[in-house]
């Protein structure tokens, strides 16, 4: 956008010094090309247009003040309109990054507000670069000049630099961005309860993969579906289920044909009608790219790239690819594959998006729009912290509705009051229960780990604390437990770092000797 | 005495009154003559460049005195008659020896009175004839006037002269010098130059000497300073003078022509008062350049005070923590609170700083009972700071006013809260013996003493707390209904049990009603427990907001008030450090409160990662390490400003539902309402078809009348029986409540006109009375414990629901005129609509309901009631059923007023609850200037079960600075080397302490 609003007030001022160079350096910012914009920026500046250019691609490369004083100087003392509103979110994004320091590792450079946001930078670079290694070459190769990441630790610093309308966070879970070739996320320690943060970074960069190797012509559907599929490629070699919740999805609008049309996904994801329908589409755009990868082969994607590049239709070039160019045999053969996999069929909802802090029921998919549940499970809660099990089990399964969605929040609380009857089996499957159906609730996963833990299955106890911590990694006793465990399994260095993490967590932020110094 | 002796005495009179007033003036012109004169001659004196002593001018003053006294020492003696007689026989010799005599008579009755009262009339017209300028002639007082008049003139002439008749006032001002006559100034000036200042400053204003070299010589300087002027004369002159606002002064002038002398800036200095030297030489006068002096006044304090709105209330014991701070040019001596109630003022110490400070700032902290005010007063509360001048005189700078109401004691909430939380968690061990109870509670009737005793215990806590803490009357109505729900089915259950009739097995009806009483008790323990907790959290997010920004307050202060950390500030950082530790150790109890909820275990999370961070910067304050114990603080402060902002939002959000709510409760009370009325209206007009066309139907409206008084008979007989036979009656008393709950039903369906279900319940309470016939008979066989009324009654209510019956089926023969049912038909399709409208209020009702604090079953049944029954009434008119119709309209407008009922006392009660909990916060909670305190008033809020922890002043913990200078010079004491590090330690200490 920033890119399109400063080339078109460029061509509008066109027939100056170095206006090729310009309008180049602006094409290729506008194809997620850094490197290309960075090569034609060179010896630009003295003019007003060149300045405009130079601060785009000060944007794009993360130097906010320079490009609001680069945009400042070429809009002159009254700019109007789009220029207007681009000064105003270059100074948004000044202000949303105040405070932040930037730290460079390899390809990967992650800005960041010291603090807690610390104990994210180790997984970041880590994710990232096996992003850059694993997901790029799959796709036609990773974009040249490196990644750069801006972790924002509130909503509302990361809605000021993204431009995103609050109440799209809210209700679409828009909770990071691949914009102006970098990436902008949100701390999990943003939301109530943490969020799969490292599958999103991967996620956003594979945007970012596609858009340079299609020069920004993939359509949403193509994006979100090659996103949503690879974003796990960064840890693990083939594609994974789709969450319980989508595939239960899934089932039911192949069973009762009410699939999104993909022209329906345009211009946004976003603005389709409902959560639900939103889900639903990211489904079947995830497993359209995964058929066409299982039935044709690796490289599938990367030729529909290409073709995409060259300028022909998404789902010609996917049916190119994937059915020798006859889109309705593309999806036809989709649609047979799908009904080939077990896909979930239970009735499940999506996890609310609560930005902030807030009651816990409140991020239920069940509880937060039934309140008269609600109110046995806080009766539970009372009961089991008076010492009451048993009375504490009643209420619970009061609060349980079998025409309803399952409800994770439940499932740990119905776990907790099985440990203290002296049930553990019963307690860890309810838990691999809930899991199963909502594996991005952190709190179920270091339930269980706890319950592994004292069961002296160390192994299992550690996979769950590291999937708690994947998901929310602000848990002080998770990262204890998980220094523990290490360190009882003779993996001093990650014991350590677990511990320092701790530490990071205790004291809010490095230790002041060892934290990092503010850029100027 | 007679009208002729009357008139001589007036006569008299008037000319004694001359005779007073022309002395008087004439003492009083004596006094200003003398008086002038002596001004003239002190003039004089000034201008010849000499101040006459001042007890010269005493003198002066004196001699005015005596000189009016002296002229008019006759006044009193003046007022005698007897000496204006004398003289109006003086000079009227006609009068000679009578006029006296008349008038010794008169006043001494003696002699013969006829001859007194001859003599009078005889000298009465010569005396009226006499004018009194005669007798007292105007000359008396002529010659003081006249030197009053003359020496006036001269002190007027005086003013031509160069110091004139004020410049006396001047020259005897305390600490004046005597003025000295202005030398020529249009001509040449002496050359002057390397003019000096050294200001030597007033003690209060605590500023450092200062010199100002090579100074263009205007002085600036508040009242009370020395100026110390140094300069050099181009010539050597004789003498030197320092003339500055008009008075002159010595000053010194050196061989090398130095010139040195000083000045003291006066309070009142004019705006253009200047300085300058006056010299003397052989070639003669001459004065230097005019310099000005410019006095920087030292004004009075300002004060101001950080709230939102100047209105604010606070309980009798809570603090109002207002937030405040006074500034002043050279230091604030101290700081009051001004109150003003009943027309009376009066002030209450808030601050006195140990030594004197250019800004002070603080939170008030007094409670309207410190401020001696009680509940229910109002009064206009001011902060007023004294400044230190010791010059001119302290002065006192105000705040705005702000209006102060005080309410009830916040000490009665915090208890209620309290006691609240106890009820609660009695109500929870309670609730959890109840949930594994069997179902029902006991197999056999024999085992119900047992297990109600036991039960009963159950309740042991609970009605201690409810006895003690409890006392009946606090709490709001959702609390009082809660309980007494718990209280009603407590009641019911354990009468149920009591009441089991002695058998060797539990009956299934037995059996299914104790399941149904466990069941309603325990709904009742579940929603006590459930309003209370909502309660207890409301609370007790409400204390952790106001603690969480309180604390980001004082956290940032804390930092703004340690820019760096040293030995020296050490103790006190540490004492500050204590203080936001306790905060926090309140704040996670607080968090408890929350119970299992993310935002508790935020709250818990941020409470101990921020101790951990306290700990460790107090940590590295006590090795020395002072930049990381400032970067910690930085850091403590930081985070917990970001815990208030995330507290914050939550607040907002919170704040947005019940908005949200708020919204949809009046948005369904509207539409209830419109749809009560747009029913009644249907009704209205379904009235008038039936007046039009149904004159055949006047006769099914005696038939539905006669069926109502039926079914009305029924039910008082029924009850009747239900009340004989008790609730010890056993199976008896089971079938005498059927009985009674069939007869109601029966009443219901009738009112209503609804035909269908009328049949039904006739059909079972018939049904049931034979029951209760046969059964009655049994018990008369069996023991002879049969109820007596019972069996008299019970006949009649069969009689009763048999004729209903009988008339039911005589109403179904009659039928609408065709016109009738047409008219109806018409209707049907409005009826419908409002059915629809009444089926869409009863979802939104039932979403209401879910969202409310506390149960309301009169909403979501009122709506369901007008529902079903507008959707009775819409399929009877389609029938062409007008009794029916009618019947459905009037029940659905029924449950339409339950409803609304029902949501006005829900509204009532949050209100209630929201009021209650919201004490003191609601006035102006609104975000200070800074973001801080969300909470009453701006400041504290007293309303919290957690304590306030109180930063102290400053000059609660420092050393007096005095003291500390004396403990400083000790400390640079002699003593011998080897004990020397044993004397700093010691000093140290005491400084610390």
């Amino acid at each position: 956008m920033a890119s399109a609003v400063v080339g078109a007030w460029l061509l509008a001022r066109s027939g100056e010094a170095h206006a090729g160079d310009v309008a180049k350096g602006t094409a290729c910012l506008a194809a997620a090309d850094l490197t290309c914009a960075q090569a034609a920026s060179q010896g630009l500046g003295s003019t007003a247009r060149e300045e405009a250019f130079l601060a785009d691609l000060a944007f794009h490369e993360q130097h906010f003040d320079e490009a609001l004083r680069l945009l400042k100087a070429a809009a002159g003392p009254s700019p109007e309109g789009a220029t207007a509103d681009l000064i105003d979110l270059y100074k948004a994004t000044v202000e949303a990054t105040a405070g932040f320091v930037s730290e460079t590792r390899g390809d990967v450079t992650v800005a960041y507000l010291p603090g807690t946001d610390e104990v994210l930078l180790d997984d970041t670079f880590t994710t990232l670069q096996a992003a850059h290694d694993r997901i790029g070459p799959r796709l036609g190769g990773a974009p040249p000049g490196g990644i750069r990441v801006e972790i924002y630790p509130t909503a509302a610093r990361f809605i000021a630099a993204s431009g995103i309308p609050a109440a799209s966070v809210q209700t679409t879970g828009v909770v990071a961005l691949s914009k102006w070739s970098r990436l902008l996320v949100t701390s999990p320690r943003a939301l109530a309860r943490g969020y799969a943060w490292k599958d999103t970074i991967a996620h956003e960069y594979t945007h970012y993969i596609v858009a340079y190797n299609t020069g920004d012509k993939a359509p949403v559907w193509l994006q979100e579906g090659i996103a949503r599929s690879h974003e796990v490629l960064w840890r693990r070699d083939g594609f994974e289920d789709l969450p319980a919740y989508q595939q239960s999805l899934l089932a039911g609008a192949l069973a009762h044909d009410t699939l999104v049309p993909l022209e329906r996904m345009n211009p946004s994801m976003a603005f389709l009608p409902s959560a639900e329908m939103a889900s639903l589409a990211f489904a079947q755009v995830a497993t359209m790219i995964q058929y066409l990868d299982t039935s044709v082969g690796a490289d599938a994607v990367k030729h529909a790239l290409v073709e995409v590049r060259a300028g022909k239709d998404a789902l010609a070039a996917v049916a190119d690819i994937g059915a020798g160019g006859n889109s309705d045999a593309f999806l036809a053969g989709w649609k047979a594959w799908l009904r080939t996999q077990k896909l979930v069929a239970r009735d499940l909802a999506a996890m609310p998006t609560v930005i902030g802090e807030s009651d816990d029921l409140a991020t239920d998919p069940l509880l937060a729009g039934r309140k008269d549940l609600a109110g046995f499970v806080r009766l539970g809660d009372l009961l089991l912290t008076a010492h009451k099990p048993q009375a504490a089990l009643i209420e619970y399964q009061k609060a349980s509705d079998d025409k309803a969605p399952a409800s994770p929040a439940l499932g740990v609380r119905l776990a907790r009051v099985y440990h203290a009857l002296g049930d553990d089996l019963r307690a860890i499957s309810t838990l691999q229960a809930t899991i199963a159906d909502y594996p991005e609730y952190a709190s179920s996963h270091k339930e269980l780990g706890d319950l592994l833990e004292r069961a002296g299955k160390r192994d299992d106890a550690t996979t769950e604390y590291l999937a708690s911590a994947d998901i929310n990694p602000f848990d002080p006793d998770v990262q204890t437990a998980l220094a523990t465990l290490y360190a009882a399994s003779g993996n001093a260095a990650e014991a350590a770092r677990r511990q320092r993490y701790e530490r990071i967590l205790r004291l809010g932020g490095s230790p002041p000797t060892a934290a990092p110094e503010k850029k100027p | 005495m007679t009208d002729a002796r009357l008139e001589i005495q007036r006569q008299l009179r008037r000319v004694a009154m001359r005779e007073r007033a022309l002395l008087i003036v004439g003492g009083g012109a004596a006094f200003t003559a003398v008086l002038a004169f002596g001004w003239v001659c002190g003039v004089m004196a000034l201008n010849l460049g000499t101040r006459p002593p001042l007890g010269l001018a005493w003198l002066v003053l004196a001699t005015a005195a005596v000189a009016a006294g002296w002229t008019a020492r006759e006044v009193p003696a003046a007022g005698g008659l007897r000496r204006q007689a004398l003289r109006a026989e003086a000079v009227r010799p006609v009068l000679a020896g009578e006029l006296l005599t008349v008038l010794d008579r008169s006043s001494r009755p003696l002699g013969s009175e006829v001859l007194v009262e001859r003599m009078a009339l005889r000298v009465a017209g010569p005396l009226r004839a006499i004018p009194p300028r005669e007798l007292v002639p105007t000359r008396t007082a002529g010659l003081p006037v006249l030197m009053a008049v003359l020496a006036s003139v001269l002190l007027a002439l005086s003013s031509v002269l160069p110091l004139g008749p004020a410049s006396i006032l001047t020259a005897y001002a305390p600490g004046a010098s005597p003025p000295a006559p202005t030398l020529p100034v249009g001509g040449p000036r002496a050359v002057v130059g390397d003019i000096t200042l050294r200001y030597l400053y007033p003690t209060y204003t605590g500023l450092s000497p200062m010199e100002v070299p090579n100074s263009n010589g205007d002085i600036h300087a508040p009242p009370g300073t020395t100026v110390e002027i140094r300069a050099r004369a181009q010539v050597a002159w004789t003498s030197v003078r320092l003339e500055a606002a008009g008075v002159v002064s010595p000053a010194e002038i050196g061989a090398d022509r130095g010139l040195r002398t000083s000045l003291t800036v006066a309070a009142g200095t004019p705006e253009d008062a200047i300085w300058r030297f006056q010299f003397d030489g052989p070639a003669g006068p001459m004065v230097s350049s005019d310099y000005r002096i410019l006095v920087d006044p030292d004004l009075a304090p300002q004060v101001t005070v950080d709230v939102t709105a100047p209105r604010v209330s606070a309980a009798v014991d809570q603090s109002v923590g207002i937030p405040w701070r006074a500034h002043d040019d050279y230091g604030i001596a101290r700081v009051v609170l001004e109150i003003r109630e009943g027309g009376k003022t009066w002030e209450v110490p808030v601050r006195a700083p140990l030594n004197p400070t250019t800004d002070l700032d603080d939170r008030l902290a007094l409670t309207p009972t410190e401020m001696k005010l009680r509940s229910g007063d109002t009064a206009q509360i001011r902060v007023k700071a004294w400044d230190n001048d010791a010059v001119s005189g302290a002065k006192a700078g105000w705040s705005a006013p702000i209006q102060l109401t005080v309410a009830g004691a916040g000490r009665d909430l915090a208890r209620l809260r309290s006691a609240r939380k106890d009820v609660r968690d009695a109500l929870v061990l309670v609730l959890g013996d109840f949930l594994v109870d069997d179902q029902p509670a006991i197999k056999l009737p024999a085992d119900g003493p047992g297990w109600a005793k036991g039960a009963l215990a159950r309740y042991d806590a609970y009605d201690t707390l409810v006895g003690t803490s409890w006392s009946g009357g606090e709490g709001v109505a959702a609390d009082r209904a809660a309980m007494t729900q718990v209280d009603d089915t407590r009641r019911a259950l354990f009468g149920l049990i009591r009441a089991l009739p002695a058998s060797d097995r539990l009956a299934d009806a037995d059996g299914a009603a104790i399941v149904a009483a466990q069941g309603a008790h325990i709904e009742a323990l579940e929603g006590a427990i459930l309003l209370f907790g909502q309660m207890i959290q409301v609370a007790a997010l409400k204390d952790i907001e106001r603690m969480a920004a309180e604390m980001a307050g004082d956290a940032e202060q804390m930092n703004k008030d340690f820019a760096s950390l040293n030995a020296g500030n050490t103790p006190e950082a540490l004492t500050r450090m204590d203080e936001l530790q306790r905060m926090l150790e309140a704040l996670s109890a607080a968090a408890a409160q929350l119970g299992d909820s993310s935002l508790g275990e935020f709250t818990n999370d941020s409470a101990q990662q921020l101790q951990g961070m306290l700990a460790e910067a107090r940590k590295a304050l006590r090795e020395g390490r002072y930049d990381d114990a400032k970067a910690l603080m930085d850091r403590v402060a930081e985070a917990m400003r970001q815990f208030a902002d995330g507290l914050k939002d939550q607040q907002k959000r919170g704040e947005e539902r019940s908005e949200a709510l708020g919204n949809a409760m009046k948005d369904l009370k509207q539409k209830m309402s419109a749809l009560q009325a747009d029913q009644a209206k249907l009704q209205e007009r379904t009235d008038q078809e039936r007046q039009a066309h149904g004159a055949s139907m006047d006769a099914a409206m005696a038939i539905w009348q006669e069926i109502e008084a039926h079914a009305q008979s029924a039910q008082s007989a029924a009850t009747g029986v239900a009340a004989a036979a008790g609730p010890s009656g056993g199976g008896l008393s089971r079938d005498s409540r059927d009985l009674r709950a069939e007869a109601d039903g029966l009443l219901d369906a009738a009112r209503s006109k609804n035909a269908e279900l009328a049949r039904s319940r006739a059909e079972d309470v018939a049904q049931e009375a034979n029951a209760f016939a046969r059964l009655l008979v049994f018990m008369s066989r069996a023991d002879g414990k049969a109820v007596p009324v019972a069996a008299t009654t019970v006949p009649g209510i069969r009689a009763d629901a048999e004729k209903v019956l009988a008339l039911l089926d005589k109403l179904a023969q009659s039928q609408a005129s065709p016109e009738l049912q047409q008219a109806l038909k018409k209707l049907a399709g409005d009826q419908q609509q409002l059915a629809d409208r009444a089926q869409q209020i009863a979802e939104q009702a039932k979403s209401v309901a879910e969202q409310l604090p506390m149960k309301a079953p009169g909403l979501e049944k009122g709506t369901e009631q007008a529902s079903a029954e507008g959707q009775r009434a819409a399929g009877a008119m389609r029938k062409g059923d007008p009794m029916s119709a009618a019947g459905g309209q009037q029940s659905a407008q029924d449950g339409l007023e339950e409803a609304q009922q029902a949501l006005e006392q829900a509204e009532q009660a949050m209100a209630e609850m929201s009021q209650s909990e919201g004490q003191g916060e609601g006035q102006g909670g609104e975000a200070g200037k800074d973001g801080k305190p969300q909470n009453p008033n701006g400041g504290r809020d007293p309303n919290q079960n957690a304590p306030m922890m109180a930063i102290p002043a400053p000059e609660e913990f420092q050393t007096p600075e005095a003291y500390r200078k004396a403990l400083m010079e000790g400390m640079q004491g002699n003593v011998p080397d080897q004990y020397h590090s044993s004397n700093l330690r010691y000093y140290e200490e005491l400084v610390r302490q």
